[in-house]
């Protein structure tokens, strides 16, 4: 029972490492343009078939696939919001949120336009989990984890020390005094937007690698991903790390008590208990 | 003669008028007899979705040429299931309220069948799915005696695994099921076959879609130490948990049906890991003429073999089968004098016949018997057929079928 215990937690320690990274996107567009794109799901997708493309093509390694796929999504997600959401933000977050889940849904049908409905694995060896004590633990699964850590450590230096970021956190906290400080509102919407796409696309590659990809599977990680960004304090970057850790541990460690088809509703039951007992997240809202 | 800039344009309004016409005659005709192809193109089903949806173009164009049954020309009005019930629905009231459809052919998964079949009877008109939840083939799904089903049931699936497990000599099989009416529907059939064997079933897992991981699920199953799993599942959460089953490195086996377990599912997994899982199916009607027909008219459409879809056979089965029933009933039959013919064109007793056409001019003769693509296609009292099931292996990378089952 502790073995099984310790199990889940470490799974759902590594599933949580995975649905930090758009986590993480879907936050950053929260804390600067305060409404919730549920586009992110497709921009996941996309990131994870560039990376697919790139590896099967050229046979790319890891690190590069997820830098290409960064860009990618983050170039997709810049022009999808340019072209729609971006002239709907004057009628409100609500109607945003509406179409960006619309969004959503055109690029998914897009993705599947281009590529079919078939399951595609990335062309990396699967290897036999290490065996520690008597816990298993994948070395993909602890490949993801590091390059997890890494990409929020790069994210936490930008967001801390470059201009860019600043400004970006300046915006976020408090958007008309830095107009007013002379920072270019569009120019950060714009930034922030490649910076959430591009990390959605990323958590898309990352997924992949672990299972397989077909257009659903942004999909897939959609509710923990927003459950997680909720429970951490919607706009707030270490928040949605937090919440993406405790819904993929509450996730597994479920499974000890409840049949797993109740697995998925610990992600609505989380939104809900946050949203009653404390609306503004475990962390409130502040970016960093 | 010499137009006028007006007369020009008016001229030009009525050829681009007139290229409208065939179209707006065809549909606007009273005569046409209006079918709706309501395919999972989308979805778990996604990749039989398509084929099944050409394959019912194609066989409707086989109808046509040959001069059109009960002498009325079809017409296709195609939609997708999206294989979710609730898009299934909406499709299906579309289909029936605003293009007037006459029959709905092609339905994939049960949970959507389940959730058409009411609308259906509702409007009095049949509906041919390739599903296999149990609860399809009796009131209150099937009391108008509507709903006719190309695919084995679940619980003759089940039955069919546990065979199979019985043959392969495995003594302490588990269960893994889709949270859905043909994933449960599986693992119960087996669970009752297998236990009326004198059988025990180790553990069983009812998974939720759309996890991006089973490992907990898995844990749970191979921590009562089974030699065989046993799954009611898709194609999507297959490639999932046999990842996650090979990392963990247990030497388990798997009997997985067929849709899952398919050509896609060693292409993302690589032969590695899908090393000796049994892949069970109900087989076409392969050797068999009706199949040729199909299989060239597939090929045609998709550029592939056509024993890659067995439902894009079903659905091949469907619009001839029910061409035939409306050439049997006569010019002008409504829906309830069609379905009473079904069996008399599809059931032994009469002279066989693998296509429309050779159906239509056998038909006056006498009765027919029509040997389908996808199984030699006799319903019985439920509107369900017996197809015949065979085990594959998958071995090096290849899916070779290697001994039939007969129920």
């Amino acid at each position: 029972m502790l073995v099984d215990l310790a199990q889940n937690l470490l799974n759902g320690l590594m599933t949580g490492m995975l649905i930090a990274i758009p986590a993480i996107g879907f936050s950053a567009i929260y804390a600067v343009l305060r409404y919730p794109n549920f586009a992110i799901a497709a921009y996941a997708t996309i990131g994870a078939f560039a990376g697919w493309w790139l590896n099967a093509t050229f046979g790319l390694g890891i690190v590069w696939i997820i830098l290409i796929a960064f860009c990618v999504s983050g170039l997709v997600g810049v022009a999808a919001e340019q072209v729609t959401l971006a002239r709907l933000r004057p009628a409100g977050a609500l109607t945003v949120a509406i179409a960006s889940i619309a969004l959503n849904l055109m690029l998914e049908n897009a993705v599947r336009f281009l590529f079919g409905n078939d399951l595609r694995g990335f062309d990396l060896p699967i290897q036999p989990d290490w065996r520690i004590l008597a816990l298993r633990i994948g070395p993909q699964q602890v490949q993801n984890m590091l390059l997890s850590l890494a990409i929020m450590a790069a994210l936490f230096l930008f967001l801390r020390y470059s201009p860019f970021g600043k400004a970006m956190r300046a915006v976020a906290d408090n958007a008309d005094l830095a107009r007013l400080k002379g920072i270019n509102p569009t120019r950060i919407a714009v930034a922030t937007i490649f910076m959430g796409a591009g990390l959605a696309g990323v958590g898309g590659v990352l997924l992949g690698l672990d299972t397989s990809i077909d257009p659903m599977t942004g999909a897939r990680i959609l509710l923990s991903v927003f459950a997680a960004a909720v429970l951490g304090g919607l706009g707030s970057i270490p928040g949605a790390v937090v919440g993406a850790l405790l819904i993929g541990m509450a996730e597994e460690v479920s499974l000890l008590a409840f049949p797993a088809t109740y697995k998925t509703a610990i992600g609505f039951v989380a939104i809900l208990l946050m949203l009653t007992l404390r609306p503004r997240g475990l962390l409130g809202e502040r970016a960093l | 003669m010499k137009l006028t800039r007006r007369q020009t344009l008016a001229s030009l309004g009525l050829a681009a008028g007139a290229g409208l016409l065939p179209r707006l005659a065809l549909s606007q005709d009273a005569g046409a007899f209006r079918i709706g192809a309501l395919n999972p193109v989308t979805g778990a089903g996604g990749p039989y979705g398509t084929g099944m949806q050409k394959m019912i173009l194609a066989a409707a164009e086989a109808v046509n040429a040959a001069g059109g049954a009960g002498g009325r020309m079809l017409e296709i009005f195609a939609e997708d299931t999206q294989t979710q019930p609730q898009a299934a629905v909406l499709a299906a009231k579309k289909l029936i309220d605003v293009n007037k459809v006459q029959a709905i052919l092609g339905t994939w998964s049960s949970g959507v069948s389940l959730a058409v079949i009411p609308l259906t009877n509702e409007a009095g008109i049949p509906l041919f799915h390739c599903s296999g939840a149990p609860a399809l083939s009796v009131p209150p799904a099937n009391e108008k005696k509507l709903g006719y089903r190309f695919q084995a049931t679940n619980d003759r699936f089940g039955r069919a695994f546990a065979e199979i497990a019985k043959k392969e000599g495995f003594k302490r099989p588990a269960t893994m099921a889709f949270n859905n009416a043909s994933g449960i529907g599986n693992t119960e059939g087996f669970t009752r076959a297998w236990t009326a064997m004198g059988g025990e079933v180790v553990a069983s897992v009812v998974y939720e879609p759309a996890q991006p991981s089973y490992r907990a699920e898995l844990q749970k199953i191979l921590d009562a130490k089974p030699d065989v799993i046993v799954t009611g599942s898709y194609l999507a959460d297959t490639t999932i948990i046999l990842r996650e089953w090979y990392q963990t490195g247990e030497e388990t086996k798997w009997i997985i049906p067929a849709w899952a377990a398919n050509p896609e599912l060693v292409k993302a997994l690589g032969p590695a890991v899908v090393e000796g899982i049994i892949s069970v199916d109900s087989i076409s009607n392969e050797g068999s003429p009706a199949f040729a027909a199909y299989d060239a008219a597939y090929q045609k459409a998709i550029g592939k073999s056509g024993l890659g879809n067995v439902y894009a056979a079903m659905a091949w089965d469907m619009v001839t089968v029910l061409a035939l029933a409306m050439e049997a009933a006569g010019p002008g039959a409504d829906a309830s004098a069609i379905n009473a013919k079904m069996r008399d064109v599809a059931n032994p007793d009469g002279t066989k016949v693998s296509s429309f056409a050779e159906g239509k001019a056998a038909l006056k003769n006498g009765k027919i018997n029509y040997e389908g693509a996808s199984s030699i296609l006799d319903f019985d009292e439920f509107g369900d057929v017996t197809p015949d099931f065979a085990a594959s292996f998958i071995r090096n990378g290849e899916i070779k079928r290697e001994y039939q089952v007969k129920l």
